[in-house]
């Protein structure tokens, strides 16, 4: 029963692996090989790297970052509230939940003033 | 102009959006309002206005809020058990209860922490804000009916509690005990949340009531994923309260936090955690013989928490890491309540966390004036000489002691007292035992502070200094409170019981 | 006027004096601090008096119930401050208030002059209230409480000479070796709680009495956990070592905590739960063994100790185990009637040794005194009259309880009676030679500087007189009925039958009890002779320490006990402590997980390691913990599937 359901399966993964192994060794096999310096670079085409990738960033970015993630994430609280909206309406609670939208936005522009009081948006 | 299709809402869908608002109840979460608010009010204050009035503004509303906080708790307390946003949040004399701790702790540790943090010239008024949303953290953790709002609790609190731990943003210590506190607690949410899945998986819901109909009657192994999820909840949790092999975050952020910081962290969230896991399995309904396992292992740990606490705190010199330790005793006391696992163990385990939280802000409070020279840490010579030159605060300092080892006719007595006889009560004999000899062990270490603040000479000097502490009116008020309340619960500890077994009626 | 209704006041009496003299007493002068100190020690003698002559002329002798309020109502158990007042109570207050103010008004005196005045009184007055608490409470956790409380109070005045290096230590020793001994008690009350649900003594007894459906096994551990119990605090074999280190407390202390009450509250313990010891055969049997042997035990180590103090601490120790040998053999009134006469000529002995002492300068080395007779004739005089009442002279005080006790313990077995005849002997040996070493001879301490020997002052003479006239005519309260010529009955063991019964059958007659009788005496003579030959006669005295040679040496260092407690059990647990140190601390975070070979430096002030050395070896301990814990939910599902 096994063999029945997963065998395919691996059959398949088996034929995956075995024809990516086969064409490795054997283009490196056949292939010719021909060595200079812009082969090794980071990149072969393109710009020509400048720095190490491991550099440092201004925290300001992480700050700023951080920031941004989370008020984008209590937008994304917005449009299934935006869905629903008129169906409340219809029952005659739209200013409800309008109100409550507002008292969510209001803690959100809270926490916008703070971090504007705090000098956390200025760059320098 | 063609009109925007409105898909036309069935009956049904209509009658659940008004059963929803219907069941909301939203004053049963009052104290959780009124503390929001609190909160983002002094968080705009501290934006505002960072001067000294601002401090001062700042304090008064915090402790205005928090006392708003802890009087609506009072009130919800005293109402009938009742549900809130269909049932997601419940309130009940037990949750009431724990509340009143979370938000009277909190006025405590504030009425300190102002003169604490003025007197160290370093004062960062994000503190209010933060130690605010941290009681509201935990008051979701035990009002919560569904794993997924008690980890939204846990999380509230945890965050508020990494930034409380490096407030003081010049120190280095500080510093570093927030990185360290975040980084493995951040780690261990991950366990918490794996268990939450893991549970949802194996009973298809993460409401606590869900739940028990689910295993109602039968055994937690019908499928793996249950005792599994259990272990990886108690996995989180214990971390938070600091269990062993959880604990090795504690003595290192306990001494670096400020100090008032660290009382709060030992006091309050220790019992939020521990009370919502206790909640949680007590709500599932296990069966005793289906969870024998739990059973022994939560006893294992206990014995392995209270031991390692107090073997560790013998060689200690550093009275804060003496306090990390003996907290992490204090754990191991508390998870023979939870290991217990009945409605009256849980009563124990309520009346212990008052008595806790009272003793250990009293003790830190009084810490928080001795700690004079604020660079260095209070060591057990820093404190000779004290009993004889202000005896009033030695007095004090033998109460909470004495309290903290468990010594007749304080609360700490009586709250090791009715634990360890519950545990008799149910047969867990060899717990009680070594409960008992563990609390004789930590004797030592609490009596060789009292043997240095009173018996040793001080050094020359010293004496000079301790004349130099003033007290404030605030923070002896806090002291003194909490002092009285050890010895009149050590004596009278009767109607607290009282309360913690109706408290567990309603549960 | 009913004065059972103020009992609550006995109680509170001494509280009151302790907070005044702890909280303001540093301002007032020495007279004042003494004075409400020893009044308020003394108005709760007064009111025992009183409430025991209203209730000795009782008929009907009820135990009186009075209930302050409820403390504790919680599970099953429902524990109230309470008092209770029956005949045992009673006797066991009168002893702790009376000899209790005479040592007060006596540390007037002897404490004068010392740093701490105040403190010493508050300390003596919350004893008081402890030891009160203990004996008149009518449940076992007011009874722990107390017990607790004489512990607390035990170890302050043991350490209150806290410049000196010994003091401490003792204190510290005390407490832990009385810690060991409470973990037993406290064992013993959940037990209680836990097979009884009640701590009441009353309802307790109604319960046994009904007959109870509690086998004996459980009564017997119950009942041998309490005994632990009370070996820590009445300083029986093998907790008595700390009583004779508890020396290092001014005298006062010694004779009022370490002779008179806080080590015989032991023997009350068992006295009041006689009714579940007598369930018990066997605990009781252990129990009158243990005190044989301490008896014997300590009484040797006596007879070679030369700090006067010391001396008497070996003698409390045997004169315990002589209760204790009592109270196993199901006498208890004769334990009760020991204890009573044993307060009365201790709390004089203790109290002449301090006025030696007093008069000495702090000299308590025998050694080094030696014809005091004539410098200190009230002391020598009052102390001649203890000596007398503890070596068993006919008529003296301690003629009649121990002849008792050893007349009740021959009818249980004649080995232990043996025992008890040796210790006797023993008790008139030392005692002997102590009076002849500190009295008479030749005088053997150096005045200098000025300081003359003289006899001390009447507020410490006055307290002497009393007690010595009570070791003197104490003991006719209980008279045995061979002695009883004019047939007033023995009055103590008549009014102590309303509580306590004796559970011994006599078997032998009147003979025999002539015999025991005669023979006590005529042991006590013997050595009282031995004494007089060595000491007297040939007028020896023991040389310095290091020329103690032999079997002297073995007993003078007290057959090393101390060394065997310190090498195995003390060392052993701060081995234990330093393990887990080195070893869970340090090889289990700096060592296993932190890798091969790299040692974590300790930075700053008790920060180990780097951040982020640490940070990652405490999650790589949390992930073991957490694979442990997995693993083991794993091995439960497989053993279930196995099930």
């Amino acid at each position: 029963m096994f063999i029945h359901t997963f065998g395919p399966v691996a059959i398949q993964i088996a034929f995956a692996i075995g024809m990516a192994l086969f064409l490795l060794i054997f283009t490196n096999a056949i292939g010719p090989k021909k060595y200079n310096p812009v082969k090794f670079d980071t990149y072969e085409c393109g710009v020509s790297y400048f720095n190490d990738a491991r550099g440092m960033f201004n925290v300001k970015f992480y700050l700023i970052a951080v920031i941004f993630i989370l008020f984008d994430i209590e937008a994304v609280f917005i449009i299934p509230w935006s869905v629903i909206f008129m169906e409340f309406k219809k029952l005659g609670l739209g200013l409800f939940i309008l109100g409550e939208m507002a008292v969510f936005l209001g803690v959100l522009v809270l926490a916008y003033i703070y971090i504007i009081k705090k000098g956390a948006l200025k760059w320098d | 102009m063609q009109q925007v299709m409105i898909p036309a809402i069935s009956d049904s869908s209509a009658q659940q959006i008004i059963k929803i608002l219907g069941d909301t109840n939203i004053f049963y979460t009052l104290p959780q309002i009124i503390i929001s608010i609190g909160a983002l009010v002094t968080m705009m204050i501290a934006a505002i206005s960072r001067e000294e009035r601002g401090q001062v503004i700042n304090y008064i509303t915090s402790v205005f809020f928090l006392f708003a906080g802890l009087v609506s708790s009072v009130w919800l307390a005293s109402l009938p058990k009742g549900d809130a946003f269909s049932g997601m949040v419940s309130s009940d004399l037990f949750s009431g209860i724990l509340n009143i701790i979370y938000s009277g702790s909190a006025l405590l540790i504030i009425l300190v922490a102002h003169s604490y943090f003025r007197n160290r010239g370093r004062y960062i008024q994000e503190l209010f804000p933060l130690i605010q949303f941290a009681v509201v953290g935990m008051m979701f953790m035990t009002m919560a009916n569904n794993l997924i709002i008690v980890f939204l609790g846990l999380e509230i609190l945890s965050v508020s509690l990494y930034v409380l731990a490096g407030i003081d943003n010049m120190d280095t210590r500080s510093n570093e005990a927030a990185v360290k506190y975040f980084l493995m607690g951040a780690f261990s949410s991950a366990f918490l949340l794996y268990g939450i899945a893991l549970v949802y998986g194996g009973t298809g819901s993460t409401g606590l009531r869900e739940i028990a109909a689910y295993i109602n009657n039968k055994s937690i192994w019908q499928n793996i994923y249950i005792p599994a999820g259990i272990i990886l909840m108690l996995i989180g949790f214990g971390f938070k309260v600091s269990m062993v092999p959880f604990h090795m975050w504690t003595p290192d952020v306990y001494q670096g936090a400020p100090l008032m910081i660290t009382a709060f962290m030992s006091t309050a969230p220790k019992a939020a955690a521990l009370s919502a896991f206790a909640k949680i399995l007590i709500s599932m309904n296990l069966e005793p013989g289906s969870s024998i396992m739990l059973t022994n292992l939560i006893g294992v740990l206990a014995v392995v928490t209270m031991t390692v606490g107090n073997l560790m705190a013998l060689n200690q010199n550093d009275i804060k890491r003496i306090m990390a330790f003996s907290s992490i005793a204090h754990v191991g006391y508390l998870l023979i309540a939870v290991c217990i696992m009945n409605r009256e163990a849980l009563a124990a385990l309520i009346f212990y966390f008052c008595v806790y939280t009272i003793m250990n802000i009293g003790f830190f409070s009084l810490l928080s004036l001795l700690a004079r020279d604020e660079d260095r840490n209070l060591t057990l010579e820093g404190i000779q000489g004290l009993g004889k030159s202000r005896p009033l605060l030695g007095l004090f300092l033998l109460i909470f002691l004495f309290s903290l080892s468990g010594i007749p006719p304080t609360a700490g007595f009586a709250a090791k007292f009715f634990i360890f006889n519950t545990a008799i009560e149910n047969k867990f004999y060899l717990l009680a035992i070594l409960g008992i000899l563990n609390s004789a062990i930590s004797a030592y270490y609490y009596l060789r502070i009292i043997l240095y603040a009173f018996i040793r000479e001080p050094e020359s000097g010293s004496i000079d200094q301790w004349s130099q502490i003033k007290l404030n009116a605030a923070c002896f008020v806090v002291i003194f409170v909490t002092a009285a309340a050890v010895l009149e619960i050590g004596i009278v500890p009767g109607y607290i019981i009282d309360l913690g077994k109706k408290a567990i009626q309603f549960l | 006027m009913n004065f059972s209704e103020y009992a609550w006041l006995i109680v509170f009496s001494p509280f009151i004096g302790f907070l005044i003299n702890g909280l303001v007493g540093r301002k007032f002068s020495e007279k004042t601090i003494g004075l409400i100190g020893s009044l308020a020690s003394t108005l709760s003698f007064v009111i025992s008096v009183l409430i025991f002559f209203q209730y000795s002329a009782l008929s009907q002798k009820a135990p009186i119930q009075i209930d302050l309020f409820k403390w504790i109502v919680a599970g099953g158990i429902n524990v109230s401050i309470g008092y209770q007042i029956d005949s045992l109570s009673l006797v066991m207050v009168l002893v702790v208030t009376g000899v209790g103010s005479l040592i007060h008004f006596y540390s007037i005196g002897y404490m004068h002059g010392e740093k701490g005045f105040a403190r010493y009184f508050a300390y003596l007055n919350l004893f008081m209230f402890s030891m009160l608490n203990l004996v008149l409470g009518n449940n076992i956790l007011l009874m722990f409480l107390g017990w607790e409380g004489v512990g607390l109070c035990s170890y302050l005045l043991i350490g209150y000479y806290y410049e000196t290096d010994y003091a401490p230590t003792a204190g510290k020793k005390a407490f832990i070796v009385n810690r060991i001994g409470d973990f037993g008690f406290l064992i013993g009350i959940f037990l209680i709680i836990q097979n009884f649900g009640t701590l009441n003594f009353t309802e307790l007894s109604t319960v046994v009495a009904k007959g109870t459906s509690v086998g004996n096994d459980t009564i017997f551990w119950i009942t041998l956990m309490l005994f632990v119990g009370a070996t820590g605090k009445s300083a029986q074999i093998p907790l008595y070592v700390w009583l004779p280190d508890a020396m290092a407390g001014p005298t006062p202390v010694s004779a009022l905590i370490h002779a008179a009450t806080m080590v015989t509250s032991g023997v009350y313990m068992i006295a009041r739960l006689s009714f579940l010891y007598v369930l018990a055969p066997e605990t009781m049997a252990i129990v009158a063994f243990v005190g044989g042997a301490t008896a014997l035990f300590a009484a040797t180590i006596g007879t070679q100790q030369n700090d006067i103090k010391k001396v008497l601490a070996y003698s409390t120790v045997s004169q315990l185990g002589f209760m204790f040998m009592a109270v196993g053999v199901g006498a208890f009134t004769a334990g009760i009637f020991h204890l009573v006469t044993h307060a009365f000529f201790k709390a004089l002995l203790f109290l002449g040794s301090g006025s030696i002492i007093y008069a000495l300068h702090h000299e308590q080395d025998m050694r080094n005194m030696g014809g005091l007779r004539k410098k200190l004739p009230v002391t020598f005089f009052t102390f001649l009259m203890g000596t007398l009442a503890i070596a068993g002279t006919p008529f003296f005080s301690g003629f009649f309880s121990k002849d008792e006790i050893l007349w009740k313990v021959f009818n249980y077995s004649s080995l232990l009676f043996w025992m008890g005849a040796l210790a006797a002997m023993l008790t008139s040996f030392y005692m002997f030679r102590l009076v002849f070493m500190t009295f008479f001879g030749e005088m053997r301490y150096h005045e200098h500087g000025g300081h003359h020997v003289h006899e001390s002052p009447a507020v410490m003479t006055v307290p002497l007189i009393i007690l010595a006239v009570l070791s003197v005519f104490g003991g006719f309260m209980g008279i045995p009925h061979v002695l009883d010529v004019f047939h007033v009955g023995n009055y103590f063991e008549h009014f102590l039958s309303s509580s306590v019964k004796d559970s011994l059958p006599i078997v032998f007659g009147t003979k025999e009890e002539w015999g025991t009788m005669s023979l006590s005496v005529i042991i006590a003579i013997i050595g009282f002779t031995i004494a007089y030959v060595i000491y007297l006669k040939k007028k020896y005295v023991p040389g310095d320490d290091s020329t103690i040679k032999g079997y002297k040496k073995v007993i003078y260092n007290k057959y090393y006990v101390d060394e065997m407690y310190e090498r195995t059990v003390i060392s052993g647990t701060i081995r234990i402590s330093k393990t887990v140190y080195e070893y869970f601390d340090k090889l289990v975070i700096d060592g296993i997980v932190n890798g091969v070979g790299k040692s974590i430096r300790r930075i700053g002030e008790g920060i180990r390691g780097t951040q982020t050395g640490l940070v990652r070896d405490y999650m790589l301990t949390m992930i073991i913990g957490v694979s442990i814990m997995l693993v083991y939910v794993l091995v439960n599902k497989f053993m279930m599937i196995r099930l």
